[in-house]
């Protein structure tokens, strides 16, 4: 599990360093609407090719979703006081103003392009997407979300195992989430949430957005910014939302395709 | 397949391919149908799943129907005996049957009733079980679903909802400075679900600090100015308390041929004794019992009774 998590990680390192460099772009043809712009067939004329998503770098353009102004209109910078640090954000923090953090933007914006290429990517592969967070004030707002895109949430309180001991706690065999959407890693302001540790024992990615104050070894995708604030969390949850649909959307498209090309595959 | 294929077709592949390698492994857990089996199509993986989960389900709800059908075989078979040694029909031998049957041949001194020997149908012996929650590829039907508690949570999630809502309509009448006269609807006569009967009603177990919260959610509801729009809402948490008070009418008197008013009251009871009453008015001041006078009754005791 380690390793798988080791691995996740580094390649999310990996696409930081591609980042700041000019990244790697091939010449990929985005399919268009058209039948004969999807997919191709290859040699042996039997099977019939999809478009090579997961060789597109932004497939599902999540990175036209934002800009960094949006963020900080939306106060995605304003971290905790001094004080309340965790060393393991150093790396991601601006600067001080006044006694309080700030978080660097540039840094958020490329962490949160890759957060959100991954969740499309999940979604794009009917994976299950679980959100969490314990802030009573922005739970219903996360509910709600979980509820539009048809996929589940967990605001209350968590019972010890339902991630490690899932038989028991769900009373028969069930499956579990693919991802985690943190969208806040902290119960208390000390205590960090109980499933970030059993999605990190059972292998499931997390992304989390991590404030000033917390920890983000365990996550597998760590978003630097604000986490308390509503209209921040209200950015994060339209955010999430937009890239869920865009990968819901392409699943549905490719499948459509699939099927009117069944009885080509079966001859 | 598909995967590799994908993978060996471009030499230099980027991180994101990695990713995605990784995390399309880690959904195969709930894959039965492995992406190594030759035979199926590239896409197969991606689109076509079936679920470890759903088919563990199927083996245990047929291990349930099958245990449930054999109980129920049981059960006939046993009425039948019931009703052969009763000396009765086993065709029309119905469950009140059973019950007097069954409190004639076991008769118990246990006080409580639940304790006593009883038979009945399997139904009703083992309780119902929720149904599958999830489809054939694992994945559940309820947003709230990997709360564990998913039906109480979401009528916490409602309420919220509807306050929200309510807060929204408030705000509305304000801006058109429309004056909001506080309407309370009627709450007496009713309380809320008590705790075990909302667990029957949610089918999941419940702490009291759950309880309370439910409580505290709905009271929130309903102290909104606006909370008579939700009354279907808040009366479906409500259990409405009947009145047992027996209703006393006063009879009419009726006039008689002679044109005196008259009330007769039929079954009055005496011990096992029931008489019929009338009196009129105006009266003369005679008694007449069974055509006799007050010394109808020999003592002196029910002389004094009778007019009372």
């Amino acid at each position: 599990m380690h390793f798988f998590i080791n691995q996740v990680r580094k390649c999310g390192c990996r696409l930081l360093k591609i980042g700041r460099n000019p990244p790697l772009y091939r010449n990929y043809s985005i399919p268009k609407a058209g039948v004969n712009s999807i997919g191709s067939v290859d040699q042996s004329n039997e099977n019939i090719q999809l478009p090579k998503v997961l060789e597109h770098p932004d497939y599902f353009e999540v990175a036209k979703l934002f800009t960094i102004s949006d963020l900080f209109n939306a106060r995605v910078h304003l971290g905790h006081r001094e004080g309340s640090l965790d060393e393991r954000m150093k790396p991601y923090i601006f600067g001080s103003r006044l006694g309080h953090l700030i978080i660097d933007l540039d840094k958020t914006s490329e962490l949160l392009t890759a957060a959100l290429n991954f969740t499309a990517h999940v979604a794009y592969r009917d994976g299950i997407i679980l959100f969490i967070s314990q802030n009573p004030q922005n739970s219903f707002m996360v509910e709600k979300l979980a509820k539009e895109v048809s996929e589940f949430a967990h605001t209350r309180y968590w019972r010890l195992g339902m991630l490690t001991n899932s038989t028991m706690m769900f009373g028969a065999m069930t499956r579990l989430p693919d991802l985690i959407i943190a969208l806040n890693t902290l119960t208390t302001v000390l205590d960090e949430h109980l499933a970030i540790k059993e999605a990190a024992k059972m292998g499931i990615p997390v992304v989390g957005i991590v404030d000033t104050n917390c920890n983000p070894n365990l996550i597998t995708y760590p978003i630097p910014g604000n986490d308390d604030t509503p209209v921040a969390v209200n950015l994060y949850c339209s955010l999430f939302k937009a890239a869920i649909l865009k990968g819901k959307q392409k699943r549905k498209e490719h499948q459509k395709y699939l099927a009117d090309t069944e009885p080509t595959i079966s001859s | 397949m598909f995967l590799k294929k994908a993978v060996s077709c471009s030499p230099s592949w980027t991180h994101l391919d990695k990713i995605a390698v990784y995390a399309v492994r880690s959904f195969s857990s709930g894959v039965t149908e492995s992406a190594t089996d030759a035979k199926t199509p590239a896409h197969a993986s991606v689109f076509k799943k079936q679920s470890k989960v759903m088919k563990a389900y199927v083996e245990r709800s047929k291990a349930h129907n099958e245990f449930m059908k054999k109980e129920e075989q049981a059960y006939n078979i046993g009425k039948r005996h019931l009703a052969n040694m009763m000396g009765e029909d086993p065709e029309t031998f119905t469950q009140k049957d059973v019950d007097e049957a069954i409190e004639y041949l076991f008769p118990s001194g246990i006080f409580d009733k639940r304790g006593r020997p009883s038979m009945k149908p399997p139904q009703e012996v083992f309780p119902p079980r929720k149904d599958a929650q999830f489809d054939e590829t694992g994945r559940p039907f309820h947003f709230l679903f990997y709360t564990g508690k998913s039906n109480f949570y979401d009528i916490l999630h409602e309420t919220v909802a509807r306050l929200y809502e309510l807060n929204s309509m408030e705000d509305a009448l304000v801006k058109s400075r429309k004056a909001i006269k506080p309407t309370e609807f009627d709450l007496s006569g009713s309380r809320w679900l008590s705790k075990s009967e909302l667990e029957t009603l949610m089918v999941e177990t419940l702490t009291g600090y759950e309880y309370r919260n439910y409580v505290k959610a709905l009271e929130r509801l309903v102290a909104h100015s606006l909370s008579y729009t939700q009354k279907e809402f808040i009366m479906k948490q409500r259990k409405v308390l009947l009145d047992v008070t027996k209703s006393y009418v006063v009879a009419e008197p009726q006039e008689g041929p002679d044109g005196r008013l008259y009330v007769t009251t039929h079954e009055c009871p005496r011990k096992s004794a029931r008489a019929t009453v009338t009196v009129i008015k105006p009266g003369t001041g005679k008694i007449e019992i069974n055509k006799q006078g007050i010394d109808f009754f020999s003592t002196i005791q029910a002389r004094n009774q009778v007019p009372t």
